[in-house]
């Protein structure tokens, strides 16, 4: 499922671990583990051979799928930048909204989940992703499709569009 | 696994209460992306959605997020007093529909719109052009009336214009009244108010130059600033643009290039419009032709440029006579128009119509907009929750969930 092939002339990259709130093991390159801001934040502080995070709010599942954004995401940012600096033309950032819109549509709670994971991480653009999908879902539907959509209870007496 | 839409289960969180659970900064972000029509219907979702709709926090993010949108189109009844309805236009696929909004305001003496700022409306309720006006929010139905103006002057003997707009460093609404009088001998003589929302009084403004009043020709709001048409004498038509700065309150004179002053047909067609965010001098020609300059402040903010370009638009309707007047322009260039009285030879009867213009493809089309009044007068908006009560204060400290 790699998406490029880069071939390595420098030395193996560091590793950061990521275990899942289920007791996983994540073995992710260091890149990829900082696009969390909440792992970035705290990484200077943490000696080289203690770089293991415990990720109590994120299932094994969900956690794939963050890594596999965040990986996907580090890989284009370095497609496109490298296609700049040649000044060949690319497609790069078109290309990865269009993964992008394949990636969150997913399942309503598989969204919940990544939305709560990238919160919970702080991976902004990836909240981004989730929020608006959230708001798309959401859109031009009834409050009983709503509730019935997220399982809200109806706690609500008020009618505000009269007309409807 | 990843695409397989309803059929994954969750483990570990129960999938119940999901919403709920999540933190009410990320419900008021998801929320706030979505148009006003979603939101009103959402509010009936639970207490707590319907309490975040009056949570001035998210009012403003949804504001902010609502002014990068194109504008909507909002109408109210025209030749009808008082005014119990107005009329939301919504477009889905294709189909332009029109969305009742019960009016609620001033004792149900709702009588013409006069300005509007994002979704705020500034109102009349009485005929007198001296009379008390009322600042509506014609979604939420909230409305405060303004304080009477202390300015003295009898009302058949002058023109009034008015501007309403935001001051986003001091972030008040205001609105701004000029009072163009006449005496005996046609002479005229300019005089002005100007009032932030929450204030008790009008204060009182010098005016240094004539411009151009009545309901016809408004000024506008855009970046801060009022603009005005100056006119010289009322039968030559504009000369220059006044500007008022709504934060600091002063206001500079911007001269026409004489080529324009000159190339100015119709004197009494010169309009002066926000299209899509830009500033637009428009002149509505014989036929179906109309000029605009589009109006670009230099970045030293002390020039303008006046860019020009005509329109001779080919129409194929067998129309027998209406008066088009420009609304909006959007991204792509296309031009809204608004048919007052339109009359084809097909039909027996007059009637108002939106349209479109695509002038890269010189294609003019009539609009069909469904459930909205036969005569009406269109004017682009900002669907928004701000309430005109709270709108004079800074918002976050008042936090009233009713």
């Amino acid at each position: 499922m790699k998406d490029s092939f880069n071939p390595s002339i420098e030395p193996p990259k560091k590793t950061v671990t990521l275990v899942s709130s289920d007791g996983y093991d994540f073995e992710v390159e260091e890149e990829v583990a900082l696009e969390s801001q909440v792992i970035k934040d705290g990484f200077e502080d943490k000696a080289v051979d203690d770089r293991e995070y415990l990720l109590f709010n994120v299932h094994s599942d969900t956690l794939e799928l963050i890594i596999k954004y965040c990986e996907k995401h580090v890989s284009s940012r370095k497609s496109i930048s490298a296609a700049a600096a040649s000044s060949s033309s690319s497609n790069g950032e078109e290309a990865l909204k269009e993964w992008d819109e394949h990636f969150i549509s997913v399942d309503t709670n598989t969204l919940y989940d990544i939305l709560m994971a990238a919160d919970y991480l702080n991976i902004k653009s990836l909240l981004d992703l989730a929020i608006q999908k959230v708001a798309d879902t959401i859109h031009g539907r009834s409050p009983e499709q709503i509730r019935k959509k997220f399982n809200i209870e109806n706690d609500s007496i008020i009618d505000p569009w009269a007309s409807e | 696994m990843l695409f397989d839409g309803e059929t994954r289960e969750t483990i570990g969180v129960s999938s119940n209460e999901v919403i709920p659970s999540l933190l009410p900064e990320i419900v008021s972000d998801i929320l706030s992306r979505l148009p006003i029509e979603d939101i009103m219907r959402s509010k009936t979702v639970c207490k707590d959605w319907y309490a975040l709709t009056k949570d001035p926090h998210f009012i403003n993010l949804h504001l902010s997020r609502a002014l990068c949108l194109p504008r909507r189109i909002i109408v109210e009844p025209r030749g009808e007093v008082p005014i119990t309805s107005l009329y939301l236009i919504e477009t889905t696929d294709g189909m332009w529909r029109g969305r009742e909004l019960p009016v609620s305001c001033a004792q149900g003496n709702y009588l013409y719109t006069l300005a509007y700022c994002h979704g705020l409306i500034c109102g009349a309720s009485s005929f007198c052009k001296m009379g008390p006006l009322f600042i509506y929010n014609p979604i939420t139905r909230e409305y405060v009336e303004l304080p009477e103006t202390d300015i003295e002057a009898e009302p058949d003997k002058l023109s009034v214009s008015l501007g309403f707009g935001f001051d986003s460093i001091g972030k008040k609404y205001k609105v701004v009244r000029f009072f163009k009088l006449y005496d005996d001998d046609l002479q005229t003589h300019m005089k002005g108010e100007i009032i932030t929302l929450g204030e008790g009084s009008w204060r009182g403004l010098e005016v240094p130059e004539t411009v151009i009043c009545g309901t016809r020709r408004k000024p506008v709001f855009l970046d801060e600033t009022l603009y005005w048409i100056t006119e010289k004498n009322s039968f030559l038509g504009g000369d220059g643009l006044l500007a008022f700065d709504l934060s600091t309150e002063k206001f500079r004179t911007v001269k026409f290039p004489s080529s324009l002053i000159r190339s100015i047909n119709i004197p009494d067609k010169l309009f002066l419009l926000n299209l899509g965010e830009t500033l637009f001098l428009v002149e509505h020609g014989y036929r179906h032709c109309f000029r605009v300059w589009r109006i670009v402040r230099s970045n030293t903010k002390k020039g303008y440029k006046f860019y020009e370009s005509f329109h001779s638009m080919t129409v194929t309707y067998d129309v027998v006579g209406w008066s088009m007047k420009v609304m909006e322009r959007w991204i792509d260039n296309t031009f809204l128009f608004h048919l007052k009285g339109a009359l084809f030879r097909s039909k027996i009867d007059m009637k108002d119509h939106l349209s479109l213009y695509f002038p890269e493809k010189d294609e003019f089309q009539i609009v069909e907009v469904l459930r909205i009044p036969e005569f009406f007068e269109p004017t682009l908006f900002v669907p928004c929750l701000v309430s005109p009560c709270s709108a004079h204060n800074d918002g976050a400290q008042e936090n009233n969930f009713n």
